[in-house]
C-alpha cells in the first residue's frame, strides 16, 4: 500500500515532467540563432574557447559566415557540416560519435556500466555474507545492542 | 637577495631529505632521537622555505629588478597588494607558494600532534611523506624553476601581471587553489602512514578527517572563487568552461568528497578499508596532477602562460609517488579486508557505495575528456577537440543522480530500510516535491531539463528541511526549550551531521544557480550610437558612448550604459601599456538575488559621448546562488568541524563497532 502511494507521487512528477516538454519550442531571434550554432563550434586558434565567446578575430569573422548563412535559410546542421568540411572534425565542440572521437564518449560510458556492475556484485556478496556473532553489549537492561546504541543517540541528539 | 633565496631553498631540500631518511632509520631501529631529529629538521625546513618565501615577497615589495621573477611579474605602476599578490602570479612563484604552504602545514600536522598518545606511532612516516613532498618541491625550486634567478643588470621597470590578472580575484583564487591542491598531502600522508606501520585500523582515518574536510573546503572555495572570476573577468556570460585547468582543480575534489562519505562506511561499520586507503591515494595523485596541468601548459587552455621544463621532472615525481604508493597498497591489502557484510541493498551502506560510484564515474569522465586530446594526439596523430557539450553530456546525468542520492542518501538508516521508515520519511519530501514544482509550472518553467534540475533540487531541500524539523521537534518536547533555543544546540550537540546537511544545502544553492542559468540565460548583442536602446528580458539599455580614463600604466575604455532610464552600468576594456595587444574585460554588472545583468564592452567607434559601442549583453538567472552556496559552504564545514562539546567527545571515544544506528529522531 505505501509503496503504492510512493510510486504514485514519483507517476504524477513524471506526468508533469512531460506536460511541461511541448513549451520547449521557442522562437529564437537571429542573435540567438548565431549564438548556438558558434556554441557548437570551437574557435581555431584560441584553444578552449567557442566560436561564440572568443574574443578572436577568426571567430568574428565565423559568426559572420554563421549569419549570412543563417539568413539565407540553411539549416544548424548544414552550417556545422560545411564547417566540418572544411576544417576536420576537431572544429565541432562536441565530438562526434566516430572514428577517433568515438573512444572519449566510450571511456566513461564502459566505465560507469562497469562500476555498476562490480557495485551490484559487492552488494550482493556483501548481502550473503556470514553474520559476525552477536555483540554482547546489553547496557541498557537486556535491550538488542543496536537498539541500545540508538536509543543512546537519540538521548544524545535531543536530551539537555 | 637573489643568493639568500636560493640558499634558503636548497638548505631546505637537504633538510627535507635528512629529514626521511632520519624518521625512516629512526622507527625502524626504534631510535627515538633519530625520530626526533626528523621532525626538529621538518621545523627547519618550515623555516627555511618561510625565509625563501619573504625574501622574495621584500624583493616584489622593494621592486627588486635584479631579480628575473619580480622583473617578469610585477612593475613599479602596480598597486602594493597586487604587487606581492604577483608571488604567486608566475610558475616559479607558485610552486614556491605551494611548497610554503605545504611547510607550514606540516608545522600544524607537526604542532597538533605534538601529545603523547597513540598516533605518535603515524608521525614519523607522516613526516617522511610530508618532507619526501617538500623535497620535490625544493629540488624543482632550487635547480630547475627557481624563482631567485638573477638579471646581470637590472632594469629600471618590470614588465608587470598578465592583464587577465589585474585584478580582485587576483588576491584570493591563486593562493586558495594551490593551497587546496596542496593540502590534499596531509591525509594522504596518514594513509601512507597506516600502511607503513600496518596500523589500519579506524586511527587513521580519525586523523585524516579533520585535515580532509579542510583540504575539501579550501580546494572547493578555490574553485568557486575561480568561477566567479571567470564570471566577471573573462566576459563570455558563464562562469565554468571545463576547460583543462578548471576540470584538472575539479577532480581531487570530486574524488575527496567521495572520501568524505566514505570514510564513514569505516567508522561505523568496519567496511571499505582498503578503497578509503585508494580513495585518499587517487586525489592525491589528481592534486599533484593538477598542479602539474596548471603550472607546465601542457594542455592548452585559458590558464596557460608558460610552458616549461618542470614537465618531466613533474611526471617521474608522480610515476614514482604512484608507484611507490600501489606497492606498499598491494603489500598491505591482505590486512586491509573490511568487515564487509550488508542486511539489505536499500540501507546508508548501499547508499554510499553508489555516491562512490558516481562521484569516481564523474571524476573518470572528466579526466578521460581532459587528456582524450593528448591521448588522440599521441596514438593516433589526429587533433580532436572535447568541448563543453561533452562534458555537460556526459557529467549532466551523473550529476543529477547524485542530486537524487543527496536526497535519499542521509535518510537511509545503517543496515536497512523498512517499509514504514521509507514512507515515514519519504512522503513530505515528495509530496513538498511535487507541489514546489506545481508553483514553478505556474510561474512558467516548462524546460524538461530546468524541471527535472529544480525538482531534484526541490526534494533535496524537503529531506534537509524535514530532518532539521524533525531533530528541532523532539528536542523541543524532551527539554522544553523554545524553537530556537532547541535548534540551535541540535545543531552543537551533533555538529558533525548537521554541518554536513549546511553543507548539502550549498550544494543545491549552486545546483540551482547552474541550472536556472544553464537553461534560462538570455542573450543579445548589438551596436548603439548615444540615445539608443537594446531590450533584453525586461532590462532595456541605452547607450551614452565612452569615456577614457587613464591612470598611471593603465587606459580604460568605458561605456556607460543606462539601465530603464534610472541606474547606470559600466562595461570596461583595460588597456595596459605594458600589454597594450591584450585588452582585458571589465564585465559591467548589475545583481539581484534573482538575476544578473551581465554587459560587455566587444567594441566601439569615435571617442567620447558621441561614440558607437557594440555590447554584448546577458541575463543569468540565480548565478548569485553559486556564491552563496560558496558561502554557505564553507560554513556548513566550519560548524562539522568545530570541535564537539564534552559529552559528545567522550561518547566518540566509544570504539566504532559499538555504535550506532542511524535513525531520524
Amino acid at each position: 500500500m505505501s509503496v503504492f502511494r510512493i510510486a504514485a507521487f514519483f507517476a504524477l512528477f513524471a506526468f508533469l515532467a512531460v506536460m511541461a516538454l511541448p513549451s520547449l519550442a521557442r522562437a529564437d531571434a537571429l542573435d540567438s540563432g548565431v549564438r548556438r550554432v558558434a556554441l557548437q563550434l570551437q574557435c581555431p586558434v584560441c584553444e578552449g574557447q567557442s566560436a561564440a565567446d572568443s574574443p578572436s578575430g577568426l571567430a568574428g569573422d565565423m559568426r559572420a559566415v554563421i549569419r549570412t548563412k543563417l539568413i539565407a535559410g540553411e539549416s544548424d546542421q548544414q552550417i556545422l557540416d560545411e564547417f566540418v568540411a572544411s576544417y576536420g572534425d576537431s572544429i565541432l565542440a562536441e565530438p562526434p560519435k566516430r572514428g577517433i572521437s568515438l573512444g572519449v564518449w566510450l571511456g566513461p560510458t564502459i566505465a560507469v556500466l562497469g562500476g555498476l556492475v562490480l557495485v551490484g556484485a559487492l552488494l550482493r556478496t556483501w548481502v550473503r555474507a556470514p553474520r559476525p556473532a552477536a555483540r554482547a553489549t546489553g547496557t541498557l537492561g537486556g535491550l538488542d545492542g543496536d537498539v541500545a546504541d540508538e536509543f543512546r543517540r537519540f538521548r544524545q541528539e535531543v536530551g539537555p | 637577495m637573489a643568493s639568500l633565496g636560493q640558499i634558503c631553498i636548497v638548505g631546505a631540500f637537504g633538510l627535507a631529505l635528512y629529514a626521511i631518511v632520519s624518521s625512516v632509520i629512526g622507527v625502524r631501529l626504534r631510535a627515538r632521537e633519530l625520530v626526533a631529529s626528523g621532525q626538529h629538521a621538518a621545523w627547519a625546513v618550515t623555516a627555511l622555505i618561510t625565509a625563501a618565501s619573504v625574501t622574495l615577497l621584500v624583493a616584489f615589495a622593494v621592486h627588486d629588478f635584479s631579480l628575473r621573477y619580480v622583473w617578469e611579474h610585477s612593475s613599479r605602476a602596480m598597486s602594493m597588494d597586487l604587487v606581492l599578490a604577483a608571488f604567486y602570479s608566475g610558475q616559479q612563484g607558485s610552486l614556491l607558494y605551494w611548497a610554503w604552504t605545504l611547510s607550514i602545514f606540516s608545522a600544524v600536522v607537526l604542532w597538533q600532534q605534538r601529545k603523547p598518545g597513540p598516533h605518535r606511532v603515524f608521525m614519523p612516516y607522516v613526516v617522511a611523506v610530508l618532507m619526501l613532498i617538500e623535497a620535490f618541491m625544493t629540488l624543482l625550486l632550487g635547480f630547475v624553476a627557481t624563482p631567485f634567478e638573477a638579471l646581470p643588470r637590472p632594469p629600471a621597470d618590470g614588465v608587470g601581471l598578465n592583464p587577465l590578472l589585474y585584478d580582485e580575484g587576483m588576491r584570493i583564487h591563486p593562493p586558495m587553489l594551490l593551497a587546496g591542491l596542496m593540502s590534499w598531502s596531509v591525509p594522504f600522508a596518514f594513509a601512507i602512514a597506516a600502511l607503513a606501520t600496518g596500523k589500519l585500523g579506524n586511527e587513521w582515518v580519525a586523523l585524516s578527517r579533520r585535515y580532509a574536510m579542510v583540504a575539501w573546503v579550501i580546494l572547493g572555495l578555490g574553485n568557486v572563487l575561480g568561477a566567479w572570476w571567470a564570471y566577471h573577468v573573462l566576459g563570455w556570460g558563464g562562469y565554468w568552461g571545463w576547460d583543462p585547468v578548471e576540470n584538472v582543480a575539479l577532480m581531487p575534489w570530486l574524488v575527496g568528497t567521495a572520501f568524505i562519505h566514505s570514510i564513514q562506511m569505516q567508522e561505523r561499520r568496519g567496511m571499505l578499508k582498503a578503497w578509503n586507503v585508494a580513495l585518499i591515494m587517487i586525489a592525491f595523485f589528481l592534486s599533484i596532477f593538477g598542479t602539474f596541468v596548471v603550472r607546465s601548459g601542457i594542455l592548452a587552455s585559458v590558464h596557460a602562460f608558460a610552458l616549461s621544463a618542470i614537465g618531466p621532472y613533474f611526471l617521474t615525481f608522480l610515476a614514482l609517488v604512484i608507484l611507490g604508493s600501489l606497492a606498499l597498497f598491494f603489500w598491505r591489502l591482505p590486512s586491509l579486508r573490511g568487515e564487509n557484510q550488508l542486511d539489505g541493498l536499500l540501507s546508508r551502506e548501499a547508499s554510499f557505495l553508489m555516491n562512490n560510484l558516481l562521484f569516481l564515474g564523474i571524476t573518470f569522465a572528466i579526466f578521460w575528456g581532459t587528456i582524450y586530446p593528448l591521448v588522440a594526439e599521441a596514438l593516433a596523430d589526429q587533433k580532436v577537440s572535447v568541448g563543453p557539450p561533452y562534458f555537460k553530456q556526459v557529467a549532466g546525468p551523473l550529476l543529477g543522480a547524485l542530486l537524487l542520492l543527496m536526497g535519499i542518501g542521509p535518510l537511509m538508516p545503517w543496515r536497512r530500510a523498512s517499509r514504514e521508515h521509507l514512507l515515514n520519511n519519504f512522503l513530505i519530501p515528495v509530496a513538498g516535491t511535487v507541489i514546489g514544482l506545481a508553483v514553478l509550472l505556474a510561474f512558467g518553467i516548462r524546460d524538461p531539463f530546468a524541471t527535472l534540475g529544480f525538482g531534484l533540487c526541490l526534494f533535496v531541500l524537503g529531506t534537509v528541511v524535514q530532518e532539521f524539523a524533525r531533530g528541532m521537534l523532539a528536542r523541543h518536547r524532551a527539554t522544553g526549550e523554545n524553537y530556537v533555543a532547541a535548534l540551535g544546540h541540535l545543531i552543537r550537540r551533533n555538529n558533525r551531521r548537521y554541518g554536513g546537511y549546511i553543507v548539502h544545502l550549498a550544494i543545491l544553492l549552486i545546483g540551482a544557480g547552474a541550472v536556472g542559468s544553464q537553461v534560462y540565460q538570455q542573450q543579445a548583442q548589438a551596436s548603439l550610437a548615444p540615445g539608443e536602446s537594446v531590450s533584453v528580458a525586461g532590462y532595456t539599455l541605452t547607450a551614452g558612448g565612452i569615456q577614457t580614463l587613464t591612470s598611471p600604466g593603465l587606459r580604460t575604455v568605458q561605456a556607460v550604459l543606462t539601465v530603464n532610464g534610472q541606474e547606470q552600468v559600466r562595461a570596461e576594456k583595460q588597456f595596459w601599456d605594458n600589454f597594450p595587444q591584450q585588452p582585458s574585460t571589465k564585465v559591467g554588472l548589475r545583481s539581484t538575488p534573482f538575476e544578473d545583468l551581465y554587459v560587455v564592452l566587444a567594441g566601439w567607434d569615435g571617442d567620447g559621448a558621441t561614440a558607437k559601442v557594440s555590447l554584448a549583453v546577458f541575463v543569468n538567472p540565480l548565478v548569485s546562488w553559486i556564491w552563496a552556496g560558496g558561502v554557505l559552504l564553507l560554513l556548513g564545514t566550519v560548524v562539522t568541524l568545530w570541535p564537539a562539546p564534552l559529552p559528545t567527545r567522550l561518547r566518540s571515544t566509544v570504539p566504532a563497532a559499538g555504535r550506532a544506528v542511524a535513525v531520524a529522531p
